[in-house]
């Protein structure tokens, strides 16, 4: 029997119809999926469940019980937890009086050790370590997240909504996430997975329901599909992984680095003595787990950090250019931080798409902007890129995360640059947004460019790139061509264990 | 479009609010407030002689919310058009006592020194943020107290009028004084440069390269340094300017409307100026308004204190309050962003 099971919820927005009559059942024990694109459904098809959102018409059974979920409070007295993509913890208070604050009890005083205790007993049931008396700022990523699971593990959920929990962690992190899943799904509790990763979601679900504009396309047991008819379910169309390559034009030299050393916003050298060369023609991927030295390598090259050691672009030395000058030599950045560094949220999207090539000659006469010029430029960069808007007028904010990052594109390689760098291209971008992202990447190389490639997804790294390198505390510690990559070889790469790596050479992955 | 028109409706509630609590506190002192509002308009536009002393007034204060502005938009906060201002008027009052020469050139002469004086003041600022990272908040507020007795030493000292002890100047000759332009008022041409100022900062921002990428840097200086953005130049410019155009404010003062060089002359000038700014939303067809609006309120303040037994102060509180009620507007839009940020829940 399902625990808690929706039944034709319906949820209408001024102008889109977020749910249209959704029924999907949770069974204790097991770990159901829901998978969709950006805008399916899936956020709204929660905020039901959780409360959050009244829906429009449908029913919720909870124990085959007929119930009215109005408020959090509610859902919680249901025995539904909840952990956000986004944390909800005051960094500056320890584990345990996070949870005490996040508790409904109107008691004047709370014994402290007696929820401590209470935590240690949870978390030790359920592999979910964490120090009750840490402050949360001490705890990295991972560990905060756990502290979130507990928060609703204490309140005796039978019912778990992860949120897109893997997003955030490292793979030997995202592991431990899943022992712990593991653990709950033994304790008969029931445990609802969102995520956009279909290997992980592969993996970890017994059951997956995909969600497209809306409306359910279908439930599927694991054991009877593949990531690749997930895709397509989850798309409405057929999805190819493969990123059709063309002949390789390969070039000179067309970036170098030699011994390089930057420095972090905390002072913390990253980048430790890199040396690397990309030549024209060709993609190469930098593999490695967050944070260590991909931001600050990146952002040395192209001038936007302090950096010493030797950048040639082209032949020519630019380690002293500002980011203009380096600009003006034909180079392109998708950059990582997309909405901080990549757009200005609240300017036009015709603004937007002509951010650092406004000051060319083409969009001025003298210190006078030419208005028709940008709006004929944007208007082209909109219809070729298939960047979904109205009105190019219109605040970038009111993108999706997709069509944000598909005006980046646009405007970066339009520029038809000689280098390119392209920083977590695809990061909070949905599949088929991805692919367009993929194919615009890999037309650069064919192209004669040279890209510079930097994922933490090792999916993106292996079909994208000719070479690859891996970043591990600031040096690149392997390089491989694209035929010797495999998954076992770059994971021990990241992880930086060079010697067992060499061993794989030669062993079939 | 239902932007646009909330840009208009907001700071008009604002206003239609400020003047209701206004009319409560009239009726507490036993008065009427629809008298007094009207003594308060015949005050500031009543005969061409009041609709000129107001626009004179309109002519600094929108000048000085034209400083504020042109920092704002490059992300920074200005509290110093005060003492811009003040070096501004000594700057232009300096070339007025000391270079010969007729009359038209010296005033313009006079105004260049003004506009100069008060940029360099400014980038003073600049150069600070920039070399140093000190907060522009603090070093304007600083300078203001440096500027203000810069000139109470000169006008006790070096430039004081011989035959008085007031602090102050001797009375500049007419032939150094900026144009009258109505006749029988005393509105003068500052009131028109006031105007193209108005006008060259709309230009600069909406029509120019360099106005786009100040704006970029005001807006996200992140992205701006991305795009190749000097951050550090824009910075230096937009106190350049924003200084220049308070210290033209100190000199068309000086040059129109005191005829010296007094202590204490610009004393609130620059503050109000902020409110004009954020009355206007920083935007010079906004800020031509807010100053008529406070400039008039400037004006008829004088006359309800004469012509009803309400006091100006009345006056004065109903202009603090279209600001409170401003930045109230302000406030509840960044709360609203806040509260719509934590209700969404799950962004999947």
């Amino acid at each position: 029997m399902n625990f808690i099971e929706l039944k034709e919820i319906t949820k209408i927005y001024p102008g889109t119809v977020a749910c249209d009559k959704v029924s999907v059942g949770f069974r204790r024990g097991e770990v159901h999926t829901l998978l969709g694109e950006n805008g399916a459904g899936k956020s709204t098809l929660m905020n039901v469940l959780y409360g959050l959102a009244k829906p429009d018409g449908g029913t919720i059974f909870v124990n085959g019980k007929e119930t009215e979920i109005d408020s959090p409070k509610t859902a919680i007295a249901c025995g539904v937890g909840m952990v956000h993509q986004h944390f909800m913890l005051i960094p500056t208070l320890t584990v345990v009086e996070n949870v005490i604050l996040s508790l409904d009890e109107k008691k004047a005083f709370i014994d402290k050790k007696r929820v401590a205790a209470r935590i240690l007993e949870i978390s030790q049931k359920y592999g979910l370590l964490v120090d009750p008396y840490a402050k949360v700022s001490s705890l990295t990523v991972g560990q905060q997240q756990r502290v979130e699971i507990l928060k609703a593990l204490y309140k005796n959920c039978d019912l778990l909504v992860l949120d897109e929990p893997t997003a955030v962690l490292t793979p030997q992190e995202i592991r431990e996430l899943f022992v712990a899943i593991r653990n709950l799904i033994a304790e008969d509790k029931a445990v609802i997975f969102i995520s956009h990763k279909l290997n992980e979601v592969m993996e970890i679900s017994k059951v997956i329901t995909i969600l497209h504009l809306g409306k359910v396309v279908g439930s599927v047991n694991a054991c009877d599909t593949n990531a690749r008819e997930l895709a397509s379910m989850m798309v409405g169309k057929e999805v190819s992984f493969e990123v059709a390559r063309g002949e390789q034009k390969l070039g000179g030299t067309m970036l170098e680095v030699k011994d390089m050393h930057a420095k972090d916003s905390k002072g913390v050298e990253t980048v430790r003595g890199l040396n690397m060369q990309v030549r024209a023609g060709e993609i190469y991927g930098i593999a490695g787990v967050d944070g260590n030295g991909q931001s600050e390598l990146i952002r040395g090259i192209v001038g936007l950090c302090k950096k010493t050691g030797t950048v040639l672009i082209g032949g020519e030395d630019m380690s002293k250019s500002t980011p203009r000058q380096i600009l003006d030599k034909g180079v392109a950045h998708i950059p990582e931080d997309r909405q901080g560094m990549g757009v200005v949220m609240k300017m036009p999207i015709r603004n937007n798409l002509v951010l650092d090539t406004f000051y060319d000659e083409k969009f001025t006469k003298g210190v006078f902007l030419d208005w028709k010029k940008v709006d004929g430029q944007a208007g082209y960069l909109i219809e070729h890129y298939g960047i979904k808007t109205p009105d190019a007028g219109n605040p970038v904010s009111s993108l999706s995360g997709g069509n944000q990052q598909k005006v980046v594109v646009a405007r970066e390689l339009d520029k038809q640059p000689r280098l390119l760098f392209a920083v977590h291209p695809t990061r909070g971008v949905d599949i088929g947004a991805t692919q367009f992202i993929h194919e615009q990447i890999m037309a650069a190389r064919d192209a004669g460019c040279a890209v510079v490639l930097v994922s933490t997804e090792l999916d993106e790294i292996i079909s994208l790139s000719d070479r690859i390198g891996v970043i591990y505390e600031g040096v690149i510690l392997g390089e491989m061509d694209r035929k010797d990559a495999n998954y076992e070889r770059l994971g021990l790469l990241m992880a930086g264990k060079r010697d067992e790596a060499a061993q794989t050479v030669g062993k079939e992955g | 479009m239902i932007k646009k028109s909330s840009k208009v409706l907001e700071p008009i509630t604002s206003i239609l609010l400020a003047f209701l609590v206004g009319s409560l506190v009239i009726v507490l002192i036993g008065e009427d407030p629809l008298s007094t509002f009207r003594v308060m308009f015949s005050g500031a536009f009543g005969s061409s002689v009041n609709i000129s002393n107001t626009l004179v007034k309109t002519t600094t204060l929108t000048l000085s919310g034209l400083s504020y502005a042109f920092a704002f938009r490059c992300g920074l906060i200005n509290i110093g058009a005060e003492g811009q201002m003040y070096i501004g008027a000594l700057s232009a009052s300096v070339v007025v006592l000391f270079m010969p020469g007729p009359g038209f050139l010296v005033v313009i002469l006079a105004l260049l020194a003004g506009f100069l004086g008060g940029a360099i003041w400014g980038l003073l600022v600049g150069v600070l943020k920039v070399r140093f990272g000190a907060n522009e908040v603090i070093t304007t507020v600083m300078l203001n107290y440096a500027a203000q007795y810069l000139i109470q030493w000169a006008v006790c000292g070096p430039i004081q009028d011989p035959n008085s002890n007031a602090a102050q100047t001797v009375m500049f000759e007419d032939t150094y004084w900026m144009h009258y332009i109505l006749p029988g008022t005393k509105l003068h041409t500052g009131f028109l440069l006031m105007i193209l100022s108005l006008v060259f900062f709309g230009i600069f921002l909406w029509k120019t390269a360099p106005g786009f990428g100040m704006q970029i840097v005001g807006q996200n200086n992140q992205a701006a340094a991305y795009a190749g953005i000097s951050v550090q130049k824009n910075t230096l410019m937009a106190m350049f300017m924003a200084g220049g155009f308070a210290g033209l404010a100190g000199a068309i003062e000086v040059l129109g409307v005191q005829h010296r060089l007094l202590k204490g002359m610009a004393s609130n000038f620059g503050f109000d100026g902020i409110a004009v700014a954020l009355l206007g939303a920083n935007h010079p067809v906004g800020m031509f308004l807010s100053g008529i609006l406070l400039g008039a309120m400037k004006s008829g303040g004088n006359a309800v204190q004469m012509f009803t037994r309400v006091p100006s102060s009345v006056v004065d509180l109903i202009r603090a309050l279209v600001i409170v009620f401003v930045l109230i507007n302000v406030l509840s839009k960044v709360l609203l962003q806040v509260k719509k940020e934590k209700g969404a829940t799950i962004h999947g």
